[in-house]
């Protein structure tokens, strides 16, 4: 963790607003890239994002010091996606992926893939999911990965190894 | 890397959220502020819940300490004053001297 990253953390749990508030400028991007693909569903997504920050005002002081802060904050977020699961996790993924695609900018990625991968993630087991999310989209390792989830790193590295390889069969059967 | 592990890559990062959002910021302080006033109105119930059964229970010791001295209506008067304030929260958040010491307080017996 960087010594910007401790010094924030200290001064939230000193009651700094401002401090918070570049905490979430810093990792709101993460945490929401994360939560969007997990659950597939952008406003649901966003509405856990902000209630993973709220938690981490609240419980400021769970936080070990030798610990990584984007790490923290994507594992309190998965521990909130996890238990949300059964309330709404499904609803509404399927419907709003045509939506949210063609709302959204192109990037650098064709229509159709995009639709393929969205629609595939989807079909993955939850912690597969996960796994793929945070080491393929968030950019971490396989073992801060498996920090976030709880779970074993072979797990996770096995979840990443199988849902790249579900991920690319959706794209080449789209070609 | 391959034609297609590019073109996941791709599709796996498209349509990022913005690196800098100020209105999510905004919602996430709102929702921190309802949190806020949940807690304070919850704990504002409960003393006031606690308060008013000691005065129940113990209207009697009261009323019989009043008629000892009839002065003593002033004090009684002043507590039932200061209840109403403390209730209504105003002292909490007109004071800075108060949430120090509340949050002093709070350190020592959660540390």
């Amino acid at each position: 963790m960087s010594d910007d990253d401790r010094a924030l953390i200290a001064a939230i749990r000193d009651g700094s607003e401002t401090a918070f508030n570049t905490l979430v400028d810093r990792h709101q991007q993460a945490v929401r890239t994360f939560l969007r693909r997990l659950l597939g569903n952008d406003a649901d997504a966003d509405d856990m994002a902000q209630e993973t920050f709220l938690a981490a005002w609240t419980h400021a002081r769970s936080f070990r010091d030798d610990g990584d802060v984007r790490s923290w904050l994507c594992g309190i977020a998965w521990r909130k996606a996890r238990g949300a699961q059964r309330s709404w996790f499904r609803r509404s993924a399927r419907d709003t992926v045509h939506h949210e695609l063609s709302s959204g900018l192109a990037g650098g990625a064709s229509m159709e893939d995009r639709l393929a991968v969205k629609a595939a993630l989807q079909t993955l087991p939850l912690e597969q999911r996960a796994a793929v999310t945070l080491c393929l989209v968030c950019g971490f390792s396989h073992s801060e990965a498996a920090n976030i989830l709880g779970a074993a790193l072979g797990t996770v590295k096995s979840h990443v190894l199988r849902g790249r390889e579900r991920l690319r069969e959706a794209i080449e059967r789209k070609t | 890397m391959s034609d297609l592990d590019s073109r996941l890559t791709a599709a796996l990062n498209a349509d990022p959220p913005p690196s800098r959002d100020a209105r999510f910021r905004v919602e996430v302080l709102l929702r921190i502020e309802r949190a806020r006033f949940k807690q304070r109105v919850l704990m504002t119930l409960a003393v006031a819940f606690v308060a008013a059964a000691l005065v129940a229970v113990n209207a009697q010791a009261i009323e019989s300490w009043i008629a000892m001295d009839t002065s003593r209506l002033w004090i009684v008067a002043l507590g039932a004053v200061i209840a109403t304030f403390s209730l209504s929260g105003l002292p909490i958040e007109a004071l800075p001297g108060f949430r120090g010491v509340a949050r002093i307080l709070g350190r020592w017996l959660y540390p």
